[in-house]
């Protein structure tokens, strides 16, 4: 066990070093133009652009920018933004509340609807519940994201508001720690924006998965033993039908976390992905960088959540 | 009869017609008995053993008669059906990895079993479990009930399995193929140690298999199975020494022996028909070397009926008592040409 979570840890590690590298060589291949140019403003003299230059760092060779971005990676700090000398970690920790709250309320909503959809669509297979379920769940998973919200806006906001009933806000965020129900207000219908595909996804998933443990042969053992109902299907089907939900929700939730860039736009929200939009229409290495590996991080950790619970769960990959 | 099973009909509404897995089944077992039920792959064994749980799903059509004792299967509510699974009946599996949940010990899995029919305390149910799985001969019971079931060899499964299923001291065990998946040595292995506990226990034992070698070394009465149907029913010696059904005569003839030299095994040619919809008449008959003996084209247009030849044997054939020892006696294979497709 303490060597499967060693070498997951490893894994991650390596893979964040590896979105390092990309991301250097990227920018550099990338950028059109010099990066000091445009930070020094359209009327610079060659003086003062070389001292851009240089107070970015930009003078000095790719190799050393990176060793030195690194080095101060070991110590936590990534930088400043080339755009207005803040702290990279400390603009994003301050962008973190929405996306957090973002990602982990519409991770729960859409669990909290799929699994018993994908529960119940699954005990009645092929019966018309099931199909009008199938259906349903199909329609959420083409619906992207800025139709979505876009029609939430018009609807729930916009055509609600106008006829007098303003229930949500046009947008912006509230920290829960200043008005939880600010919060909630605010929260409701980004939420539903990622919810509704997701929704959608996690139903077919959990219903196919479900289905499938149904057939297996401790299903029917579990049965053969007299056991009621509820107890078979939920002590005995569930848990390892979860599986391949928990897998999707690990790669999802980290995905979040490192930011939405549609949602949080449409809600204005000023997450962690409106911060990486910014800094890439911007040219700004640093916080790109910040940003991605932020993103990489949770995608990273929130897998290493899943491997770990799994194994909890399942004495086979304890062991394995 | 402790055990009886009339008529009993599983049929599954598909598309492509009705698939009828059982198709008029009839057979009972005494206690302390052992039936064999023998078929090929899709000749309805399992399907019959689920039915008498009472474990199809709402999509099978049953009818017919199951009694255990005095309990009736079939037409039973769920509750009923809950109180006699596991408890005054139960199953062992082919497979005892996949029939065993990955996740739980166990020892927690028979605790659970027993727990389930036995108002006892935890650990009245852990020693239990603890006596059961030392008289299927596991070695280190403590470790054993700690165990998951991909710790455990085949062999040491099976026999959890089977502890499981007699935890109850159930009145009748279903076990279907229980010795399929296993090493030759640990099948004998598995065989007497079900033969000790059905002393032990005096358990009426149905026993599913396609094997031959099973039937003849624990079986009491044997019903051959073709096609969802009884298509012969004895003792054990009926039905080696004194096989009636064409069919039945192929499985032995297929059976390798040291005891004769034969070039080649004989197989019955053809495969068994599909079930979907079948058509009228006996279900062998396109694989049966004696339908054309048989005059007026009878075995195409009229299913047999169960017929007592002897006390306690019927078959299901056209053939009468002459035309089946002039058969026997000329033991004629139809060719490949003449077996329809």
């Amino acid at each position: 066990m303490l060597r499967f979570l060693l070498r997951r840890l490893l894994f991650g590690l390596l893979t964040l070093w590896l979105i390092t590298l990309a991301v250097f060589i990227l920018f550099f291949l990338a950028t059109p133009g010099d990066p000091a140019l445009n930070f020094a403003g359209e009327f610079a003299t060659a003086d003062q652009v070389a001292m851009v230059r240089a107070r970015l760092g930009l003078d000095q060779p790719v190799y050393v920018q990176y060793l030195r971005y690194m080095w101060a990676l070991l110590h936590f700090d990534l930088g400043m933004s080339f755009v207005n000398q803040e702290e990279v970690l400390a603009t994003i920790v301050r962008r973190m509340p929405a996306t957090i709250s973002l990602a982990l309320g519409s991770v729960a909503v859409w669990l909290m609807i799929a699994i018993p959809a994908g529960i119940f669509s699954a005990r009645r297979s092929g019966q018309a519940a099931d199909r009008l379920i199938t259906i349903a769940a199909l329609a959420g998973m083409s619906f992207p994201t800025f139709v979505v919200g876009t029609l939430l806006f018009y609807v729930l906001f916009f055509q609600l508001t106008n006829a007098g009933f303003p229930l949500f806000p046009l947008g912006g965020f509230v920290p829960i720690t200043r008005d939880p129900l600010e919060w909630l207000r605010h929260m409701i219908l980004p939420w539903a924006t990622l919810a509704v595909v997701g929704t959608g996804t996690y139903t077919r998933i959990a219903r196919g998965s479900m289905l499938e443990t149904l057939n297996q042969d401790y299903v029917r053992t579990a049965r053969a033993k007299g056991l009621g109902e509820q107890r078979v299907m939920y002590k005995h089907a569930l848990p390892p039908a979860m599986t391949p939900v928990m897998t999707l929700v690990g790669l999802d939730l980290g995905g979040l976390l490192g930011g939405t860039i549609i949602t949080e736009r449409i809600w204005g929200l000023n997450g962690v992905g409106s911060l990486a939009v910014q800094a890439v229409e911007s040219g700004d290495l640093p916080v790109i960088m910040g940003t991605v590996l932020i993103a990489a991080f949770f995608v990273v950790v929130a897998n290493l959540c899943v491997d770990i619970l799994q194994a909890v769960r399942d004495p086979r990959v304890r062991l394995g | 009869m402790f055990v009886s099973v009339r008529d009993l009909k599983v049929h599954f509404p598909a598309e492509e017609g009705l698939v009828r897995a059982v198709d008029g089944l009839s057979f009972s077992i005494e206690r302390g008995k052992t039936l064999a039920i023998v078929g090929e792959s899709g000749s309805g064994k399992t399907a019959a053993s689920l039915a008498m749980l009472g474990l199809h799903g709402k999509a099978a059509r049953i009818s017919g008669e199951i009694a255990i004792g005095d309990a009736q299967v079939v037409g039973a509510s769920e509750s009923t059906l809950r109180r006699l699974r596991g408890n005054r009946m139960a199953m062992i599996f082919q497979d005892p990895l996949t029939a065993m949940h990955p996740y739980h010990k166990v020892g927690e899995q028979i605790v659970e079993a027993y727990r389930t029919h036995r108002s006892v305390t935890r650990k009245a149910a852990r020693q239990r479990t603890l006596d059961m799985l030392a008289r299927v001969g596991m070695a280190d019971t403590q470790r054993a009930f700690d165990s998951y079931p991909h710790q455990l060899s085949g062999g040491q499964r099976q026999r959890v399995m089977i502890a499981m299923a007699l935890c109850c001291d159930p009145e009748l065990l279903i076990a279907d193929e229980p010795t399929t998946a296993l090493d030759v040595t640990v099948q004998a292995q598995i065989l007497d140690l079900l033969k000790d506990l059905q002393r032990e226990f005096g358990s009426a034992i149905i026993m599913i298999t396609h094997d031959l070698g099973v039937v003849a070394e624990v079986a009491d009465e044997v019903v051959v199975m073709y096609a969802g149907r009884a298509v012969e029913t004895g003792t054990v010696r009926d039905v080696f020494y004194r096989p009636s059904h064409p069919y039945t005569w192929g499985l032995l003839e297929s059976i390798p022996r040291l005891d004769h030299q034969r070039d080649r095994l004989t197989a019955i040619p053809g495969s068994p028909p599909s079930l979907a919809g079948l058509a009228e008449g006996c279900a062998f008959r396109k694989r049966c070397g004696h339908a054309a003996s048989v005059p007026d084209g009878l075995c195409a247009s009229q299913a047999p009926l169960p017929t007592d030849i002897a006390a306690g044997h019927s078959i299901r054939c056209h053939l009468t008592d002459t035309g089946r020892a002039a058969a026997r006696s000329n033991p004629r294979q139809p060719s490949a040409s003449e077996v329809q497709p």
